[in-house]
């Protein structure tokens, strides 16, 4: 048994090593892949454009063009001088290591959890020795899943911000997982960027909080809400802003209170629904929360329509660039053609959410019971 | 402990319809399959007439206002241009002297110097933009080719927008067809310069064809829409310094104009190529049509609309577009053609309202037309000049005069006649007021005056892949009657997910080996080894090696043991078709079809090759021969040369030829290429693992 352990251990080392020189070959063929400019990768929180407004001596946030954390600009801002002048190197490196570290934390995050419910287990009696086995690593499988997902590449590979904001969620989890607090009040401080030294004045809040909250960029993404308010009459604007964003509000309270005693996977929630129903969502946001499901794997390895969901995801993400290209490129489609797509991946998002949700308050609702049979 | 039973709740009617059609699947698929396979067949009956969709056009309200007198210009250049091929050195003249006649009409000039790139790989081309990429690297800077520009600047218009006219020249073996070519488009051009009612500026683009008539073009609207700012001019630009300028060029400094100063105009609305062949039809005056851009893509039916209706109803040209003509002689598609012609007699008996069928012949002929449009646009190679403009947006067609009165000498009747229909084009879209948008862009023509639109074409793929998912769903349901209960409440892995995760790992790695397989040519052409058939043998040998390797390093291997494994397999697969033929379907409708005929019932069909003894041996023996039949038949070298043989004969096919084929594919990024290996060519792999799933 420990022999077998110690085999899936160098077997995950493996498929890490993979990982990264799969990124570093796909790193070689930036022109080809044209990834950093793609409406599924780049949000307008970019940050390269900022910082060369920023060398300029001009406020970054003056524009139109930047939005993104004044914290990120100043971590990411020297990099980027390296890709402008030599190779690409540098900022890539960067990334390909954010990767990683995400990774090593979401595994580190699943042996947490596993241990946790091992001895929730074990205390019930419910375990038996031939079971224990079975049993997937599921930090193992999440960390590999992360860093295997074609969306966390690609959102490494085009240079997307979202793998360090994706760090930032994942410090705070972990932290809170194995009771760091302030481990898990830095990944939080982090993510919201309070402690940035006083560059500029509060221009960059409403630049960057008050972008996001109403929805200025129209360009296309992933996401519904680029559609919704461009069709939406002006008067009406403030009004369906509200509601959008309320809609987020009004899942929190009783999502936590159905899954109160399951924090980790209310955590996982919420960081699903905030990808679902951000106003500038990108693929690096699904990855993240994709990556975080494969930590419940053994207790959502039962789900309806996984497999339905599963080749959903794959159609949908493939045919959202095709129908980018007849939009933009060919001329020959509209702006409903990418549209759909964004519909139809909102749909599948939303019915994989309420499916984890139910399978996963079935489990434990089972394993209750079960447990009360035994005793 | 023992599964619970659940009271059965009053389902909602669409999730019962869903059971209902799920647990009927069989059924379902023969008559969906079948459906949609009468229902192409069906398509030329249900083909439209072309109506002129956008208003503004209005063709044919003015009268012609070209003279006689323009024809003789042109003419005169006609003849110019034959005596200088008498001389030896011509090709820098013939630029020389178009210009000089260009400039004596009051137009502006100017050259254009290009190198032909030899075609390069670009496996992701297609979802990159159109000139993406330093596009310098392959060229050789002792082949150039000098284009010629004229523009005619518009005296109503605010220069923001143009037309474009592009006359292909080849002035190394130029005979009487093509300087009528450059004539014909001369006297157009000369009209041009001088009437008030203009708009749009006239470009026209007498395009060097030495190296190609689609490479010259495209290399002038390259540099057209990435313009070069600051110090550095074109020629300084390119890779081949003023060290490598040729003699013959000052000719051109002396002629008063920079030939680094690049022309331009505005946008373009949309651009004409001209072409005279001497080919011809007896006793007709005939104008081909060529429209299918890269990719399967078309022009606005507009444009087409418009040609057609003044050549056929202004000037009197009979308008062709291309055929199959092997079809019009097949015995089965007669003995069709008079079936539905009895039926629509028939349909018209019961009620005269119902304009069910038309003629045979008419049957024919339109099937002969779909055919050939299907075929072309599912290549993805454009079939002419005019494919380098739909690449900027732009609606292109390319008309090619064949007439019958050039055999009797009468060079000005002809020219008279196609200038006017060009003059005529170009009235109606100088007034357009927006880009072609109102009509079609995705259609397949019938004849020049009929089309089948989207909404409709669509019928028939939809009801040929519809059965996919069908199946899938039912396979996959099938499996928990296989396997463990799932509802023991294990505190395992319960089996629904895991069952489907190994067949999707398999599923996956085969489509990443075809990924590999579709980059492996470029290696091979890297190498430069002297024959197709040795490339083809190559191509083949690597990618059964690699498909070993990545079966050993990634352990693909099944456990045999367990009953339902091939089932999830092909339910997986059926899943994977499905998603990759709809991707195709919105890429290259064309292809998309195609690949359906074939694939579909193979996938659908697919059993492993195992007597069932609770059945026959007649339906044994013959599932296990149609199996055979149609995985052979859907193995893209089979089918490639079955399609061949079904159109050309079977005689003088070469292996090689197959290579041939699929090296034009990739040079000319068509995504058809990238069809056959990422979806085709791994999809008939996992069938073939499946029939050779011992169960």
């Amino acid at each position: 048994m420990e022999e077998k352990k110690r085999g899936s251990r160098s077997a995950f080392w493996r498929w890490v090593i993979a990982s990264i020189l799969f990124r570093l070959i796909l790193v070689y063929f930036p022109k080809n892949l044209h990834l950093s400019s793609r409406p599924e990768v780049s949000t307008p929180l970019t940050m390269a454009e900022g910082y060369w407004l920023k060398q300029s001596s001009i406020s970054p946030y003056a524009g139109s063009m930047h939005h993104g954390s004044p914290l990120l600009l100043s971590i990411l801002g020297p990099l980027t001088v390296f890709t402008l002048l030599q190779v690409d190197l540098s900022i890539n490196l960067f990334f390909v290591l954010v990767d990683i570290i995400n990774a090593l934390l979401i595994r580190a995050t699943g042996w947490c959890i596993q241990e946790v419910y091992g001895r929730t287990l074990k205390s019930l009696d419910l375990v038996k020795p031939s079971e224990a086995s079975e049993i997937i690593l599921s930090g193992d499988l999440a960390a590999l899943v992360y860093l295997w997902n074609p969306f966390t590449i690609v959102a490494c590979i085009g240079l997307s911000t979202s793998p360090v904001e994706n760090m930032a969620i994942i410090v705070s989890l972990y932290g809170a997982c194995t009771g760091l607090v302030p481990l898990a009040a830095f990944g939080w401080g982090l993510l919201v960027s309070i402690e940035i030294r006083k560059m500029y004045n509060v221009i960059w809040l409403c630049r960057t909080y008050g972008f996001i909250l109403t929805v200025e960029d129209l360009s296309p993404n992933i996401g519904v809400l680029w559609y919704f308010f461009a069709e939406v009459f002006d008067f009406f604007r403030s009004f369906f802003l509200i509601v959008f964003h309320m809609n987020i509000f009004f899942m929190v309270l009783p999502l936590a209170i159905r899954l109160k005693h399951l924090p980790a996977f209310l955590a996982f929630v919420y960081v699903a629904i905030v990808a679902i129903f951000k106003s500038y969502p990108s693929v690096g946001d699904s990855a993240l929360y994709l990556g975080l499901l494969a930590l419940f794997a053994n207790e959502l390895a039962d789900m309806k329509f996984s497999f339905f969901l599963f080749c959903g995801y794959i159609g949908v993400s493939l045919l959202s660039p095709v129908m980018h290209n007849l939009w933009i490129w060919r001329g020959t489609g509209n702006a409903n053609f990418y549209f759909a797509t964004a519909m139809a991946y909102a749909c599948f998002q939303e019915v994989a959410e309420s499916q984890e949700v139910s399978r996963k308050r079935d489990f434990m609702e089972r394993r209750v019971k079960q447990s009360i049979i035994l005793l | 402990m023992a599964p619970k039973e659940t009271p059965k709740m009053k389902q909602r009617p669409i999730v019962r319809l869903g059971i209902l059609i799920i647990s009927h699947s069989v059924v379902v698929s023969v008559i969906c399959c079948i459906s949609g396979v009468v229902a192409l067949l069906l398509l030329p009956i249900l083909a439209k007439n072309t109506y002129i969709s956008e208003n503004a056009l209005m063709p044919g309200s003015a009268n012609p206002m070209l003279s006689d007198q323009d024809v003789g210009e042109a003419n005169k250049l006609v003849n110019a241009l034959l005596d200088l091929k008498s001389e030896p050195i011509s090709s820098g003249r013939v630029s020389t002297l178009v210009a000089e006649f260009i400039s004596d009409l009051g137009a502006e000039v100017g050259y254009h110097k290009f190198y032909p790139e030899s075609n390069q790989f670009h496996p992701l081309h297609f979802f990159s933009l159109p000139d993406s990429g330093s596009l310098q690297e392959n060229v050789n800077c002792s082949m150039y080719g000098i284009n010629v520009i004229g523009i005619a600047r518009a005296p109503q218009g605010d220069g923001k927008e143009a037309v474009v006219l592009v006359t292909p020249y080849n002035s190394e073996n130029a005979d009487l067809s093509d300087a009528l070519s450059i004539g014909l488009t001369y006297s157009v051009f000369s009209l041009l310069t001088q009437v008030t009612w203009l708009a749009k500026d006239i470009i026209w683009l007498v395009a060097d064809s030495r190296y190609g008539e689609y490479s010259s073009v495209s290399a002038w609207l390259r540099d057209y829409q990435r313009p070069v700012f600051g110090a550095s001019l074109i020629l300084d630009s390119d890779t081949c310094d003023g060290g490598s300028r040729p003699y013959d060029l000052n000719n051109f400094m002396t002629c008063g104009k920079l030939i680094d100063n690049f022309k331009r105009a505005g946008t373009m609305a949309a651009a004409l190529v001209v072409k005279v062949t001497e080919k011809s039809e007896p006793f007709v005056d005939t104008l081909n049509l060529y429209a299918e851009a890269s990719n399967g893509q078309m022009p606005n039916l507009d444009l087409i609309n418009i040609v057609n209706y003044l050549a056929v109803h202004r000037q009197g040209l009979h308008v062709k577009v291309k055929k199959l003509i092997p079809l019009l002689n097949a015995k089965w598609l007669n003995v069709l053609a008079d079936i539905l012609e009895t039926v629509g007699v028939i349909f018209r008996r019961l009620n005269p309202q119902w304009k069910f069928g038309i003629p045979a012949a008419e049957y024919i002929d339109g099937t002969a037309t779909l055919a050939s449009s299907l075929y072309y646009q599912a290549l993805g190679i454009p079939t002419g000049p005019h494919g380098a403009f739909r690449d900027y947006q732009v609606d292109a067609v390319t008309l090619e005069f064949s007439p019958y009165s050039l055999r009797k000498g009468r060079h000005k009747e002809f020219l008279l006649q196609g200038s006017r229909l060009i003059e005529g084009v170009i009235r109606s879209v100088n007034n357009l007021l927006e880009k072609f948008h109102q009509s079609f862009f995705l259609y397949l023509l019938t004849s020049p005056g009929r089309f089948v639109s989207v909404g409709v074409y669509m019928i028939p793929f939809i009801l040929l892949v519809a059965p996919l998912p069908v199946m899938a769903a039912s396979l996959y349901m099938n499996i928990f009657d296989f396997g463990p209960n799932t509802e023991t409440g294990q505190l395992a892995v319960s089996p629904r997910s895991v069952t489907w995760l190994d067949a999707a790992k398999m599923v996956l790695i085969v489509h990443f080996w075809g990924a590999i397989v579709s980059l492996l040519p470029y290696c091979i052409c890297q190498m430069d080894f002297s024959t197709p058939t040795m490339n083809l043998a190559i191509w083949s040998m690597l990618s059964a090696l690699c498909f070993l390797l990545l079966c050993l390093v990634l352990g693909l291997h099944f456990n045999q043991t367990e009953k339902a494994k091939w089932v999830v397999l092909k339910s997986a697969t059926l899943s994977a078709v499905f998603i990759g033929l709809c991707l195709m379907s919105v890429v290259n409708f064309a292809t998309a079809e195609i690949g359906a005929l074939l694939l579909v019932p193979l996938c659908l069909m697919i059993h492993p090759l195992k007597i069932n003894p609770n059945m026959g041996t007649l339906v044994n023996f013959s599932r296990m021969a149609l199996n055979f039949i149609l995985l052979s038949m859907a193995f893209p070298p089979v089918s490639f040369f079955l399609l061949q043989g079904a159109v050309y004969g079977f005689h003088g096919i070469d292996i090689g030829d197959f290579w041939m084929w699929v090296e034009s594919l990739w040079a000319w990024n068509s995504a058809t290429y990238l069809y056959i290996t990422m979806i085709h060519l791994p999809c008939w792999v996992l069938c073939l693992h499946i029939l050779l799933h011992a169960r």
